[in-house]
């Protein structure tokens, strides 16, 4: 058997390394911006009632409440929700005096925020220079031309977060990636009625509220940067030995990351890989299992020889990060090391 | 509170004395030739611009009516000074009401096939029919200087823009307005159709500002009412102007583009055309009538107000208004208007009566 000298050190070495990460496609004109600055707190549960003299009908306040629902179950992120209290110090108001512009069929008011929020809705037969507003919702079969009242309900539920209106393609391509829009489509134009928030929006509640869990799916709007680190237990094994690799996977620390910045990432592949010495081709030989920690993966090998170790992050394209890879790690094998090895590392291998 | 008897504008005994259908484009569709509507109790036994004068503390405010279902089914306006309401008046849902100027609110009152523009009196108690047109009046305005009332109108079946149009303020239904502005045309290409007019006198009489907002953004036309100057466009990048706040000698103040509140205000340098920041973000904002100063406040009513002084730009913090009261707008989503002195605006909380208030005597905060 011959021996091998190991080149990163004699104890076990936890090589924290970062990673190379691959650019990916631009997709859609990025996050919403944002409007104005502050925010909920993360998770925030902010209760609104009607505004005294100003109670929206029911099929209004159906959409209205629908629309907050919409909120929680599409936010994919840790932004606040919104949920109707018979007291509460957001108010809503349906056809009254308002500050808001007289050009809106709704608007709001986020000054408050993070202790209240004011929102307006224009009823239902209000005027403007072109003809006269119709909410969907206040028919069972409504004509086209209508407004969905939960989908702009939606949109300033939207603005209440802290969204600003999406910038769109010239051609508008790109409508779906966000229900928070400068004008809202009246039926039947696509997205007229659209009831969850776009993946853009998502965007943007991700950045500023980040994830509910280091699970969830980053959106696709976002080109998030990623960095995998890479561990092992020992660098030096004999035969039958094994060398437990550990990473961590994280969003790469960064100013555009906002709060996602430098945050883990759990429930993603990552592969151990190898290469011979001195060879350029890597093979993935493992995949690793979750640990405990959040964002930490691992996994065990049996070295039968000297080999290269690096980890693989390839990104699904079902969601908005670039695959990353780690800086490699050696792992020296032999039979068994000899006494002077022995004497410095205690624990090498053989007598 | 007196209650006066008022003309129930919608569905009155119409006595058309003349019809004359005007096909010209420069002309709005409008009949011709006397009174429209009977005499009935609350008319003016003259136009009442004859004898007008400031009068503050002229008010108005126009409350939406609902069916049980919440749809608008018309609009209630009621006239009066302070508290009082001298009159009431039940509009259709294609209505509106401006000013006051010299005591008197401007009215339209749109029943379907047929609008009118009626100059109600707040001093005299009555109301006087200006003109009964077949296109649809959307709002209006009336300039005191010249006497004249501007309106904005619409093709009743395609509601095309048909300009804005001026009529005298003591036509007595008998004159067929003349165009003073085409549709914007050109100049609001960019926006797409079209939501919303509004119309502004400057405090010379002088200037007409018209502005025009879709849901991408706003542009205003500047009308030189003497007529020596062609129409100025500001704001010929729509999606960087909202909604129109007042008129500056030199500017215009608008709101930024917001999709909501609070939202940046801007002052459009008229000589350049280029916009310029005057506050970061508020949630409303009026400017008094000589252009000199605005007032704003930035956050919910009791929140941080704010004084500018257009001349000099020097920003001031102001003891903020009593609960609930912030600063009113004017334009054609105001609900509630009074009549100020030049140097004042008026401020308000929604349901509470509205006051005027002098910037420049208010005690500037440190």
């Amino acid at each position: 058997m011959t021996n091998r000298r190991p080149i990163l050190g004699l104890a076990p070495v936890a090589a924290l390394l970062v990673v190379a990460s691959v650019p990916g496609p631009t997709l859609g004109h990025g996050p919403n911006p944002l409007m104005g600055t502050k925010t909920w707190d993360r998770d925030q549960v902010v209760g609104y009632q009607w505004a005294s003299g100003a109670v929206p009908p029911s099929w209004m306040a159906a959409a209205i409440d629908a629309a907050a629902a919409d909120v929680a179950e599409s936010r994919k992120s840790r932004a606040a929700t919104f949920v109707r209290q018979s007291s509460a110090p957001s108010r809503i108001w349906y056809s009254y005096p308002s500050i808001c512009p007289a050009y809106g069929i709704a608007c709001m008011d986020r000054s408050g925020v993070p202790d209240s929020f004011s929102m307006w809705f224009r009823p239902h037969g209000y005027r403007y220079d072109w003809g006269t507003l119709r909410w969907c919702q206040q028919s069972t079969d409504p004509a086209n031309g209508c407004y969905d009242a939960e989908n702009v309900a939606l949109d300033e539920f939207g603005h209440v977060e802290i969204l600003d209106h999406h910038v769109n393609f010239a051609d508008d391509s790109d409508y779906l990636d966000s229900v928070v829009q400068a004008y809202a489509r009246a039926k039947p134009r696509t997205g007229w009625n659209e009831h969850v928030f776009g993946r853009c929006d998502v965007a943007r509640l991700q950045l500023e509220y980040e994830l509910r869990t280091t699970f969830d799916l980053v959106s696709t709007c976002l080109d998030l940067n990623t960095t995998l680190t890479i561990a092992a237990s020992a660098t030096m094994v004999s035969a039958g030995e094994t060398v437990r690799f550990t990473g961590k996977l994280g969003i790469v620390a960064a100013s555009s990351a906002r709060r996602l910045s430098g945050d883990p990432l759990s429930g993603r592949a990552i592969v151990l890989q190898r290469r011979a010495v001195g060879g350029t081709t890597w093979s993935t030989i493992a995949t690793l299992t979750p640990t405990t920690s959040v964002g930490s993966y691992a996994v065990s090998v049996t070295p039968s020889a000297t080999y290269d170790y690096r980890l693989s992050f390839s990104a699904s394209s079902t969601e908005g990060l670039n695959s990353s890879t780690s800086s490699a790690i050696r792992v020296s094998y032999a039979a068994c090391w000899d006494t002077a090895v022995r004497a410095r590392l205690a624990g090498a291998p053989c007598a | 509170m007196a209650k006066r008897p008022w003309p129930i504008l919608v569905g009155s005994a119409a006595i058309v004395v003349a019809a004359v259908v005007v096909a010209s484009n420069l002309q709005p569709a409008a009949r011709a030739g006397g009174r429209a509507v009977a005499a009935v109790p609350g008319t003016c036994r003259q136009s009442p611009a004859r004898t007008a004068n400031p009068d503050p503390g002229a008010t108005w405010r126009l409350a939406d009516r609902l069916d049980a279902g919440g749809s608008m089914v018309g609009r209630t306006l009621a006239v009066g000074h302070g508290g009082s309401v001298e009159l009431a008046l039940d509009l259709p849902v294609e209505g509106s009401a401006r000013g006051p100027v010299d005591g008197l609110v401007v009215v339209s009152a749109d029943d379907g096939w047929r609008s009118e523009i009626r100059l109600v009196s707040a001093t005299e108690a009555c109301s006087w029919l200006v003109a009964s047109l077949d296109d649809v009046v959307r709002s209006a305005v009336y300039d005191a200087a010249n006497k004249v009332v501007v309106a904005h109108l619409v093709d009743r079946v395609t509601r095309a823009d048909r300009g804005i149009w001026r009529v005298s303020a003591f036509a007595a239904n008998d004159e067929v307005p003349a165009q003073i502005a085409p549709p914007a045309g050109a100049a609001a290409a960019a926006l797409g159709t079209i939501w919303t007019t509004d119309l502004r006198v400057d405090a010379t009489a002088r200037r007409l500002a018209i502005q025009q907002c879709s849901q991408a953004g706003c542009v205003t036309r500047l009308v030189d009412l003497r007529g020596r100057r062609g129409i100025q466009i500001v704001g010929r990048r729509p999606a960087l102007q909202g909604g129109l706040i007042g008129l500056a000698p030199r500017s215009i103040v608008t709101w930024d583009w917001c999709p909501g509140l609070p939202c940046p205000i801007l002052a459009w340098d008229l000589a350049t055309g280029d916009p310029s920041l005057l506050t970061e973000g508020a949630i409303a904002a009026a400017l008094t009538g000589d252009g000199r100063h605005l007032v704003l406040v930035k956050s919910a009513p009791g929140g941080t107000t704010l004084r500018i002084d257009l001349v000099s730009r020097a920003e001031h913090r102001i003891e903020p208004f009593e609960a609930g009261a912030l600063p009113l707008a004017d334009g054609p989503g105001a609900l509630v208007g009074l009549e100020v002195e030049a140097d004042e605006i008026a401020i308000g909380a929604f349901d509470g009566d509205p006051r005027p208030f002098r910037p420049a005597a208010a005690e500037a905060l440190k």
